[in-house]
């Protein structure tokens, strides 16, 4: 197969697999709640029944209201094509990429909150200023664990980073990326609105932060929104798995394999956060988000010292 | 060149035909022609001035001027701020008389507008071409000046007359910083010639350059509004006119920036504590602006306040590249220095695209207070998308321009090792970590902005009744808005047309460091055409799911209630509450009005106001403080003309007595 069809694999792998690891955490939680719980494929079906539904707009939204699911799932199909996948490069790799895909999940935050707020709905005001404070300390902790990953090799490309930390010990930079791997899983809560920074299972509007943002939303729209938050919580996933398999040096199938492995594993850990803890107050939620900040910041310091 | 200095004569000389004229529009017309013409000579001039076709000419205006001759020249770099100055300028005069015609009719008061418009645009272009310390400096004056008046333009309200005061002496505290390096810099030079500033360079000792450039820090600082310096902005710009407004915080304090440039010219090793400081304040600047601005509800002091947001990028950026010139890393010179040039046009565009439509907005709905808007964008249609974009722009989203700029700053992280352990790290925590802040910080007040300002239900009646504003004042907002998307998808054009100024400032990376460079902008073009693509097919994509299915339109879910009620949305105060709750500490804000109690609350108010920490708790203080210290020099200032006499005699005195040495 010749590279740009190679390239393409770790795309094609997320949109078919991302909504698996949402199901392999509503499964996990089931377990330890001693249900039966619904199969792990539920989450396909409930797509499916989502995008063969009508849509119901407010009466006060504009133009922009429906753009900004678009423009969410867009911004997540290009970080998922742009993510290597178990040492398999992905499309639109250039230097400082890692950037742009930071930037682009800014992008549909950004529409996310404006088109919440185009409902006119006080609910969904409460939720747009909650996110818009949260991600004040989540994007630093972004491209600084981003940041911790590319300084031990010193290049710019996540794909060097990875193919560089292939021919290194743990001892060397393993640390750090252990770090940087704990980081990004407290960006993947927060960002994927997870227990203890959200609940996207809740059904009290005034607790909600990102489910509130959407309460307006319906049929396709939401369906483009619940698939977009998939694929962000599967990128998270295979981020961390990218970090932490280069110091195992196994071949290039075993880490294919590995990295399904990590994934499902990370889901169902995120399944067990979920179901051994509640939610935190508000005003606590900066300070845990922060924490990764702080991870991420102890990963970058490291190199300085060793 | 004779395209250059007709323009410039056009439109210092414009304001000419309209003082025959007798009616305001009239006079406005005369106006806007006359200034768009000159613009766009002068536009002309510069774009074939930034590929160097004047460089190394010098030319000169035949007056006779002390210490010296008018010397100015078309270098790139000049070149390049000129096609901002002419571009922005030339937009602005289109949009100017439409909106001046909701300020009355008054012949008067347009003639005097157009007059001190037009000399802060020319002032502007000397500033920039000027290569004589005093010729330099007669411009800089003349700019403070003109747009001190024009800032003044209502000058019937208190609180403009209070901001322009206030403009007016912080302007002139930069200035007396200026005179004192110009002075310094002839003393060592002999000459208030430019050209022997830069061939003295080499031979001035490292503790004269170090005054200089902190001079130059303090001086243009002012100007530019680095922190703490910054108190004007905010109280300037929300009280001139809306073009101006724009003119002034989209390209005036950029004449800071190049000021900066400027002076680097004539220090020639630069140390690493001059990229170090400016890195600082760059950062300190985005965050305090940015976070100052979230808890503003008037959206042109909001706007004001992002301006110095990005001014501290602007300086980040440069910092950047003087820590490169400074370790000898031409690499990080290129990016930190092209990332100030990139931003220093960004923001002009963005900026005055987003002061002309609060201004818009001003004439259709007769508020600035956010509190007060709403549903803008449906009732404004071309005003309302035009701004959105500038938000979007703003933050630094792609597809838009501001992300490139960010782009090369975040490049520049990891491109050097300054030689001594952990200062590669900080310096990466301190432009990874700022800049991600600064920008998470911009999408909360811009999602403020553009979300309570213009979508949503209108919050009084004067925005349930705005309509779209004439085409003179939406096009230019059109034409704006378009040139940050095109900056945003065509990165690398943009990018070759500064090499040339980039090259001026001596910075002269390896080729590969710039082909590596164009590689990446190519690869975010690609990825922002993907994301348009994307967003277009799967709006396709969605018409095709829905097919027949009715779509539907009904009440915003209210937890089943269905008579909502536009007063319950989130207001610009409650979207920043947790933002300013959290930062109170810092800023103390002052809330007046009782809390809702108990099961039956009373009607009531309630009113949060969140003053500048460094206004109210610094300068105000000492201002008092210095007020009260002279007013005990009144004793001697009684009104007595004889003894006034007196004093001149003894002076005189006692200059004859120092003078002799005896």
């Amino acid at each position: 197969m010749s590279d740009v069809a190679l390239s393409f694999i770790p795309f094609a792998i997320a949109i078919v697999f991302a909504p698996l690891s949402v199901g392999v955490i509503r499964s996990t939680k089931a377990f330890f709640a001693g249900r039966k719980g619904f199969s792990v494929f539920q989450a396909y079906r409930d797509l499916f029944k989502l995008l063969r539904k009508g849509i119901v707009y407010s009466k006060s939204v504009s133009w922009l209201f429906k753009l900004a699911p678009l423009a969410g799932l867009a911004a997540s199909f290009i970080a998922c094509a742009w993510l290597p996948f178990g040492g398999l490069t992905g499309l639109f790799s250039f230097t400082g990429g890692f950037v742009l895909i930071a930037y682009l999940f800014g992008a549909s935050r950004f529409m996310t909150m404006l088109a919440s707020l185009d409902t006119a709905s006080a609910f969904e005001g409460m939720g747009a200023n909650r996110e818009a404070l949260f991600s004040v300390f989540a994007e630093p902790a972004l491209l600084l664990g981003f940041g911790a990953v590319i300084v031990a090799p010193g290049n710019l490309s996540l794909e060097n980073a990875i193919s560089a930390a292939q021919n290194t010990t743990f001892s060397d930079y393993g640390v750090a990326a252990a770090l940087a791997a704990v980081s990004f899983f407290i960006l993947a809560l927060a960002e994927n609105s997870r227990i203890p920074v959200d609940d996207p299972t809740t059904h009290l509007e005034l607790t909600m932060i990102h489910e509130a943002m959407i309460l307006d939303n319906s049929g396709p729209d939401l369906a483009f929104i619940e698939y977009a938050s998939s694929l962000k919580l599967w990128f998270f996933y295979v981020l961390i798995a990218d970090i932490v398999l280069p110091f195992f040096h196994i071949g290039l199938f075993m880490r294919i394999f590995g990295t399904f492995v990590i994934v499902f594993s990370l889901a169902a850990l995120t399944g067990i956060v979920e179901s051994s803890m509640a939610r935190l107050r508000l005003m606590k939620v900066p300070q845990f988000i922060g924490s990764a900040t702080a991870f991420a910041f102890i990963a970058i310091l490291l190199k300085g010292i060793l | 060149m004779i395209l250059f200095n007709v323009g410039i004569l056009v439109i210092a000389m414009g304001w000419i035909p309209g003082l025959a004229l007798k009616k305001a529009s009239s006079v406005n017309k005369a106006g806007m022609a006359s200034t768009v013409t000159g613009c766009a000579l002068v536009l002309i001039a510069s774009v074939l001035g930034m590929f160097g076709a004047f460089s190394g000419d010098l030319y000169f205006f035949s007056w006779r001027m002390p210490f010296g001759q008018a010397l100015f020249s078309l270098e790139p770099l000049s070149s390049f701020f000129l096609f901002i100055i002419s571009l922005v300028s030339g937009l602005a005069a289109v949009y100017a008389p439409a909106y001046l015609r909701h300020y009355g009719e008054e012949p008067a008061r347009s003639k005097s507008h157009w007059f001190f418009y037009q000399i802060l645009v020319a002032s502007m272009m000397i500033v920039v071409v000027a290569q004589n310390a005093i010729f330099f400096m007669l411009a800089w004056e003349l700019m403070s000046l003109s747009s001190f008046f024009l800032v003044e333009f209502r000058n019937e309200k208190a609180k403009v007359r209070r901001a322009g005061w206030m403009y007016l002496v912080f302007t002139h505290i930069g200035a007396a910083f200026l005179l004192a390096m110009f002075a310094l810099l002839a003393r060592h030079a002999g000459s208030f010639d430019f050209r022997a500033f830069r061939d003295s360079a080499q031979s001035m000792p490292s503790s004269l350059a170090n005054v200089i450039f902190l001079f130059a820090v303090i001086g243009f600082g002012m100007k530019a509004g680095f922190f703490p310096a910054h108190i004007w902005l905010p109280e300037a710009h929300p009280s001139a006119p809306s073009h101006v407004s724009a003119l002034m915080s989209g390209v005036m304090i950029k004449t800071a920036i190049y000021g900066i440039l400027m002076v680097l010219a004539f220090l020639a090793p630069i140390s690493a504590w001059q990229g170090w400081l400016l890195l600082c304040i760059g950062i300190v600047s985005g965050l305090a602006g940015i976070g100052m601005a979230i808890s503003r509800s008037d959206m042109k002091s909001l706007l004001a306040y992002s301006s110095v947001e990005n001014i501290g990028i602007i300086a980040i950026a440069l910092g950047i590249g003087l820590l490169g010139k400074a370790f000898g890393n031409n690499v990080l010179a290129y990016l930190g220095f092209g990332g100030a040039l990139l931003h220093v046009l960004n923001h002009s565009l963005f900026k005055s695209l987003l002061f002309f439509g609060s201004g818009a907005i001003q004439t259709a709905s007769g508020t600035l207070d956010l509190n007060g808007m709403g549903g803008l964008l449906k009732r404004m249609p071309f005003t309302g998308a035009a701004m959105l974009a500038g938000a979007a722009a703003i933050c630094g989203f792609p597809p838009f321009n501001g992300f490139i700029s960010e782009f090369f700053i975040y490049s520049s992280a990891f491109q050097v090792d300054f030689g001594a352990p952990m200062v590669r790290e900080l310096f990466i925590v301190l432009v990874l970590g700022g800049l991600a802040m600064i920008g998470a910080l911009a999408a909360y007040a811009f999602a403020k902005l553009g979300g309570i300002g213009l979508l949503g239900e209108p919050r009084s009646d004067g925005a349930a009744r705005a309509r779209e504003v004439a085409p003179a004042m939406y096009v230019p907002m059109i034409v704006l808005a378009s040139l940050c998307l095109l900056i945003g998808i065509f990165p690398s054009t943009i990018v070759s047309f500064m090499r040339p100024a980039l090259a001026s400032i001596s910075v002269a990376p390896p080729t590969a460091s710039i082909d590596g460079m164009m590689n990446s902008l190519r690869g975010i073009q690609l990825c922002s055409f993907a994301f348009l693509a994307l967003i277009l097919m799967l709006a396709v994509a969605r018409k095709f799911f829905i097919g027949e299915k009715n779509i539907k339109v009904s009440e915003t879910w209210g937890c089943g209630y269905d008579k909502p009620d536009a007063r319950m949305q989130y207001t610009s105060v409650s979207f920043a509450e947790p933002f300013v709750s959290l930062i109170g500490p810092l800023t103390r804000p002052n809330i007046a009005g009782k809390v809702p109690a108990q099961h039956f609350p009373e009607a009531t108010d309630f009113k949060v106001d969140v003053g500048d920490p460094i206004l109210d708790r610094a300068v105000v203080p000492a201002y008092a403080w210095i007020g009260k210290l002279f007013g005990k020099f009144s004793i001697i200032q009684h009104g007595n003309t004889h003894l006034y006499v007196l004093y001149i005699v003894l002076a005189l005195l006692a200059a004859l007595v120092w003078g002799l040495g005896l």
